[in-house]
């Protein structure tokens, strides 16, 4: 099953911002994701990575937790960019942001701001060999 | 007037006219009730007291000397511990607009942020969907689609009544995108605002530090060496090319042509090779300082430049020939989503999708404006503002900002790049500016009060906001099937709908 998933995986980004510029950036020719097998896909239960990136509010937060639980097991999920990895790591202390923190379990954390293309195609690898 | 002639060159010494008499007009109606009043160069910002609000604007809208009748922004802010409304009014776009400014007590925040809202919904209706009213959500059951994968799409629910094929009424909730205060601007100099500024419009992040540096240098009154400011064209220029690609490749990704989504994110990797040569970053370019420029542009540069413009325009022509000779995609865009000149003007566009409904207005060309003067180029128009008449207004704006980018390139002047103007040696009194420029969306406006180093209260009143509402009332009668590219048409850049504000 996990040799299935790593040669065909999907994709699901939640959030808005300039990463989502930079991850959409990787779908060119020029970087050209798809030759490692991945798709973007645009319903939850598709999907197997779940990467969270940009800007956060209480609606998009708690839009964030329902998508990661609709998505089937096997799941691994991406944090991309500074405000990703501040909402994850160290910034904001209200309820709704300790329940995101406890519910979704990230595997790979990609700094900047934004990360560039390359960056992005890099975590990817990382999480390919940790399936 | 017909609404085409007003926003022909040959009416604007009317238009500059109507500016100059407003701020007399204000002061000879309510010099009793205005408590102050500050002119800049397109806008003007008075503060008022909330008792003498409703007179005022009832004034405003109705009183035929003003005619002030488009709502363009309102918003809250804090600053130095009090609380304050901002309301952006103006007669047909956002040129020559009016920003009021009321205040109300801190220790009955809640009650008085009411109130006032109260009394601008009673003269302007669509004051409604500012204040986070969004009870028509639940009215519309038949269809409810979530944020989807396209850019433009990803920040939007949509809810919608449908008979048959046809969208009767529909609602863009937009709230997933209202982010306040994520930024934290309070102990930051002028240069580190700088580098967090271009999140505001991440598809071209040249344009909001370009707005905050002139708002800056307008009030200081200094005059920027030629060669910056030629600098400053250029970098517009090749993120307006960057923009626009990017708007081409999304809307052939819901067309489904594979073929030139392609294309056009090459030559748009293209883009953002050479705007890293210059900047040396992407997305966010940090590279406008107070006065100038940070970097000068070398020879090799040029060269670069001046050497891949044939290929950029070979390759354009091509993407636009595969897209617009293709019947099924010219079938589909055709006739889909029209916005007249009329409506677009009184839903205040501005930008490409304002000139796509065949109105000419182009902050480069009508206004002063950095050293457009200097430039021949075009303002390309649509007829009939439908979302062929969008792509088509696109693709001509390419070929226009190539063109700009060979006369800047030909005409570069030699001289000084910055003016000494250090920010640690900036310090200001307490002042509010109001600054303007024409971004690939539209027109963009930055609000924000300085005090000595720091900044005490920014906001940014974005043109997406708009196209928004303007996209609402082109879904209405329209089929269910072009929903999405109607959304994508109007180029809604998500970080302008992000409410900024600190």
């Amino acid at each position: 099953m996990r040799s299935i998933i790593k040669n065909n995986l999907n994709i699901y980004i939640v959030g808005i911002g300039c990463c989502k510029h930079e991850i959409f950036a990787t779908r060119g020719p020029v970087y050209d994701i798809s030759r490692f097998g991945i798709n973007f896909v645009s319903s939850p239960e598709d999907a197997d990575v779940f990467v969270f990136e940009g800007f956060r509010n209480s609606q998009l937060l708690t839009r964030a937790i329902e998508v990661y639980e609709m998505m089937q097991e096997p799941k691994w999920a991406i944090a991309v960019g500074k405000c990703a990895l501040e909402t994850c790591k160290y910034k904001g202390e209200d309820i709704l942001v300790k329940k995101f923190r406890s519910k979704v379990k990230f595997d790979v954390y990609l700094p900047g701001c934004p990360p560039r293309p390359e960056a992005f195609i890099y975590a990817i690898i990382r999480l390919l060999d940790k399936i | 007037m017909m609404f085409e002639d007003s926003f022909d060159k040959t009416a604007s010494e009317k238009e500059s006219n109507y500016f100059e008499d407003l701020e007399k007009n204000l002061l000879f109606y309510f010099s009793d009730k205005i408590d102050s009043m500050f002119k800049f160069e397109n806008d003007i910002l008075c503060e008022v007291s909330i008792e003498n609000l409703d007179f005022i604007l009832e004034a405003l809208k109705n009183n035929l000397v003003f005619s002030l009748n488009r709502l363009n922004y309102i918003n809250t802010y804090e600053s130095k511990k009090r609380s304050f409304l901002i309301i952006n009014l103006s007669k047909d776009t956002n040129k020559n607009s009016t920003f009021i400014k009321v205040r109300f007590s801190r220790t009955n925040h809640e009650f008085g942020l009411k109130k006032t809202f109260d009394i601008v919904i009673k003269y302007f209706k669509e004051a409604s969907r500012f204040e986070n009213n969004y009870g028509k959500s639940h009215l519309l059951k038949d269809l409810k689609i979530y944020d989807q994968m396209p850019e433009g799409l990803d920040c939007l629910d949509i809810h919608a009544d449908i008979a048959g094929e046809e969208i009767t009424d529909i609602f863009l909730d937009d709230r997933k995108a209202h982010v306040h205060k994520f930024f934290d601007f309070e102990n930051d100099d002028i240069s580190k605002i700088i580098a967090k500024i271009s999140l505001i419009d991440h598809k071209a992040g040249v344009f909001p530090e370009i707005c905050f540096c002139m708002g800056i240098e307008n009030y200081l009154k200094v005059k920027i060496p030629k060669r910056a400011q030629y600098i400053r064209m250029l970098l517009s220029e090749l993120y307006r090319i960057s923009n626009h690609l990017s708007y081409i490749a999304n809307m052939s990704e819901l067309l489904d042509n594979k073929m030139t989504f392609n294309l056009s994110l090459i030559e748009r990797e293209q883009i953002f090779r050479i705007i890293e040569h210059i900047t040396g970053s992407r997305v966010h370019p940090n590279f406008v300082r107070v006065g100038g420029v940070k970097k000068d542009i070398s020879d090799e540069n040029i060269i670069m430049i001046n050497g891949s413009l044939v290929g950029f325009f070979k390759s354009i022509r091509k993407i636009e020939k595969i897209m617009l000779n293709d019947p099924i995609i010219f079938k589909t865009l055709d006739g889909c989503g029209n916005i007249s000149s009329s409506q677009a003007l009184n839903m205040g566009l501005t930008g490409p999708n304002l000139r796509s409904s065949g109105i000419r207005y182009d902050l480069r060309k009508n206004e002063k404006y950095l050293l457009y003067e200097d430039i021949a180029f075009v303002i390309p128009l649509g007829r009939k503002g439908d979302c062929l008449d969008r792509l088509i207004v696109r693709f001509k704006e390419l070929y226009q900002s190539l063109k700009i980018i060979k006369q800047i390139i030909d005409k570069m002047p030699i001289g000084a790049i910055q003016l000494m103007l250090p920010p640690s040696e900036l310090d200001f009194e307490y002042t509010a500016h109001i600054a303007t420029s024409e971004c690939p969306h539209g027109i963009m406006k930055l609000f924000f009060e300085l005090e000595d180093k720091r900044l005490l209260a920014f906001l940014s009143v974005c043109a997406s906001k708009k196209s928004l509402f303007a996209a609402e009332e082109a879904l209405k009668g329209s089929r269910f099937d072009d929903l999405n590219i109607i959304i994508a048409s109007f180029d809604l850049c998500p970080s302008e709908l992000l409410d900024f504000r600190w």
